[in-house]
């Protein structure tokens, strides 16, 4: 007897010390061709169009000159390279890196750009800041666009503001990334405040008057799930469960829970990893309703990661409009480059990641103006806050907290296991 | 009465009674473990990973490119899975005895050293399947797909039911769950009643000294011990991989230690303790998430093992004679 309890009290403490150190990993245009919907009043999304796709003409010359005999100057970034959201960050990555060559090879630059991209494997906030020091201690850094995550962005945004070192994201989306006043942070999309009323505009012209808001307890879930009630509240729909749950496996629980709280849509503040398996798990418990997410879920196999059949009609809201759907000019010269070197179509936030990269160049080349040596850390923060470099998806202009003062959210819906996009939720 | 312990009751029952049965499966591996040993195999819960990554590969390999074609073929690629993943489970285990445990037995070592093993076989299984498949999230194709079988409130005869009753939705993955949880629980509480080896293993539990005395073979009586707990977590882990349809290198370790707790709950060494508890503490899980919130479901799995431990010290069926 006291030797089953004396190994079950030291089993306990094991117990303890194993659940405390156990923690779980979290992460976060002018359109042509409209799609739209008939106004419906029985919250179902299948009613809504994707837009038409416009077809791309592929291939330009990749090639890629080295600047000789020029300074380095260095545009670092970092995020989620390679860990199970890293969908969510690799295309906007991708942009600066096609931003970056065509600055080069366009020559007309004092210094020769050097892109340093850095991974964040699933974006943690505790391993952040060792990554915002690397950069901060390289004096050829100029500039950091990053960073990927909501919650990698507010573990560093202070280091970089006290360092004097341009800290300009194209896909942090947290509302309150722009209220620290942080001297030195821009960010180039539509945040959360914006994203989390589009979901419940969404819901509205659909009719749905019972939702369910669920959150991943991560910086950006809980930021977006919060607005999304607080909107919710304001239109008068009715929040019939509001829960939080970290990222796990099993969400037997959770999707009880949503079963019998029976809300017409769901809407789940977190990231792809998890949201396929909630989407999937309501799914086969028979829940029929609307089940939507943010910009945290949209990546291209989301659909295939639910299943075909079981992703049917899920929605996306994303301050990212589909890049390829542009019929502007410079936007498909963009497509055809970025396809060009990667060998892909362009995905979530690449056209932001574009603009962000390019409104840093058009800022180092205004410094650079007075020479190679006035390509300051300094001089770029400078230019970005008088910054009104039209991109590909908005004017880069910001109000004096660094938000950018332009960026519609979009509505997209996965239709026979594709993301396509709707369109504008303004303009359902 | 709250609603979530009365009307709601029957409906979390179906979830509560499949996550319970995985606890289950994978607990009578703790519990025919300390009851021989009394070691407590941190490792099983990857003996579990292994399970679902066993199953994964497997399916992987069957299921056809463009999918399966049919329910039927579905079945049968989920139960040719479940060959290399049981065994996989049973192998794993008997390595793990032999190469993390059995020379700390020929040393005499302390407890102590014992603990240490399992964790650090723990992590190095663990991270061995990390930078083997990655860190992230792998999913399984589709083969059976898992949907409502029975909903209570869509029957012929709904109308005689009671209004909590008629909630009540049942998946075809709760069914088969609980099924194989109990066909495995009465296997083996049948084989260690009944069998001679089984009779070697409650020996050995009683009074490990005497049992070798009396001319068992007391390394044998511990290698079936820890295949028979191996084989189970390997069944749970193909049951799990193909209910939620993705493997991952940490994936055992929740489920290992809700499992860990249902032993214990349910009086660890007692077999029947292990499945009693693994039920109870799936169904505790998912009513408290019902009072409570979702994210208050692990507190209360581990609050409930507090309780039960500071009342009644044994677990549950704890001071019955059980292996």
């Amino acid at each position: 007897m006291r030797r089953v309890r004396g190994t079950t009290l030291l089993s306990l403490v094991m117990l303890l010390m194993l659940i405390l150190a156990a923690c779980g990993d979290g992460g976060n245009g002018g359109n042509g061709g409209n799609g739209g919907t008939q106004a419906s009043e029985d919250c179902d999304p299948s009613v809504l169009e994707p837009a038409q796709e416009v077809a791309s003409a592929a291939s330009t010359d990749g090639s890629y000159k080295l600047a000789q005999a020029k300074p380095d100057v260095v545009i670092a970034t970092f995020g989620d390279r390679t860990g199970e959201n890293s969908q969510i960050i690799i295309p906007s990555h991708n942009a600066m890196d096609v931003a970056i060559r065509q600055a080069n090879e366009a020559g007309d630059l004092p210094v020769n750009l050097v892109f340093r991209p850095l991974d964040n494997r699933n974006g943690r906030a505790d391993v952040a800041p060792s990554i915002a020091q690397q950069f901060i201690g390289d004096p050829s850094v100029v500039a950091v666009l990053g960073g990927g995550f909501s919650g990698e962005t507010a573990a560093t945004g202070q280091l970089f503001s006290e360092a004097g070192l341009l800290f300009f994201t194209a896909t942090a989306t947290r509302v309150d990334l722009t209220e620290q006043g942080w001297e030195t942070f821009y960010r180039g999309v539509a945040n959360d405040n914006d994203q989390g009323a589009a979901i419940i505009e969404v819901f509205e012209n659909l009719g749905c008057e019972r939702i369910a808001i669920v959150d991943d307890k991560t910086q950006y879930g809980e930021g977006l799930g919060n607005v999304a009630t607080a909107q919710a509240e304001e239109a008068g729909i009715d929040v019939v469960l509001s829960e939080s749950i970290e990222p796990t496996t099993d969400y037997t629980a959770l999707v009880d829970s949503v079963v019998a709280a029976d809300p017409q849509a769901v809407f789940y503040a977190g990231y792809a990893a998890e949201f396929q398996l909630v989407a999937r798990q309501l799914r086969e418990k028979g829940f029929e309703g609307v089940i939507a997410s943010g910009d945290g879920s949209k990546e291209e196999e989301i659909g295939q990661k639910i299943g075909a059949e079981e992703a049917e009609n899920v929605l996306l809201t994303c301050p990212c409009p589909d890049i390829s759907l542009s019929d502007d000019e410079d936007a498909q010269a963009f497509v055809e480059a970025y396809e060009a070197q990667w060998n892909q179509r362009p995905g979530i936030y690449a056209g932001e990641g574009f603009d962000v990269a390019n409104a840093t160049i058009d800022a180092i080349r205004k410094c650079g103006e007075g020479g190679a040596a006035a390509v300051t850390r300094q001089c770029v923060v400078e230019r970005m806050g008088e910054s009104n470099y039209e991109g590909i998806t908005k004017t880069m202009e910001f109000d004096e907290n660094g938000q950018v003062r332009t960026g519609a959210i979009s509505l997209f819906i996965v239709k026979d296991g594709v993301v396509r996009e709707v369109g504008p939720v303004d303009s359902l | 009465m709250p609603d979530c312990l009365s009307s709601e009751l029957p409906f979390r029952l179906a979830g509560g009674l499949s996550t319970g049965a995985v606890y289950a499966m994978i607990a009578l591996g703790y519990t025919l473990v300390y009851g021989v040993l009394q070691l407590i195999n941190f490792a099983h819960s990857e003996v579990f990973m292994l399970g679902t990554l066993g199953a994964f590969l497997t399916v992987g390999a069957l299921v056809p490119d463009g999918g399966v074609t049919s329910q039927t073929q579905g079945a049968m690629i989920l139960l040719a899975a479940a060959v290399p993943a049981v065994i996989l489970g049973g192998l794993a285990a008997v390595a793990l005895e032999r190469v993390a445990y059995r020379p700390l037995r020929r040393r005499g070592a302390p407890r102590l050293a014992y603990l240490i093993s399992a964790i650090g076989a723990s992590l190095f299984l663990s991270n061995s399947v990390r930078i083997w498949r990655g860190p992230n999230f792998e999913t399984l194709p589709r083969t059976v797909r898992s949907r409502i079988v029975l909903d209570l409130g869509d029957t012929f005869f709904t109308g005689i039911l009671p209004e909590s009753m008629q909630r009540v939705r049942i998946q075809n993955r709760d069914i088969l769950v609980f099924v194989v949880a109990m066909l495995a629980m009465v296997a083996v509480d049948q084989f260690i009643n009944r069998s001679r080896i089984g009779r070697g293993i409650r020996a050995v539990a009683q009074d490990a000294e005497t049992a070798g005395l009396m001319g068992v073979n007391i390394n044998k009586v511990i290698t079936v011990t820890f295949l028979i707990g191996g084989l189970l977590a390997g069944a749970a882990g193909l049951l799990f991989a193909w209910s939620f349809g993705v493997t991952r290198f940490q994936i055992g370790f929740l489920p290992g230690i809700k499992a860990f707790t249902a032993a214990v709950l349910g009086g660890i060494g007692n077999i029947r303790g292990a499945l009693l508890g693994g039920l109870l503490l799936g169904v505790f899980e998912n009513v408290a998430a019902g009072c409570f919130g979702v994210q208050w479901r692990d507190v209360v799995a581990f609050l409930i093992l507090v309780l039960v431990l500071f009342f009644r010290p044994t677990g549950l069926l704890g001071d019955k004679e059980a292996t």
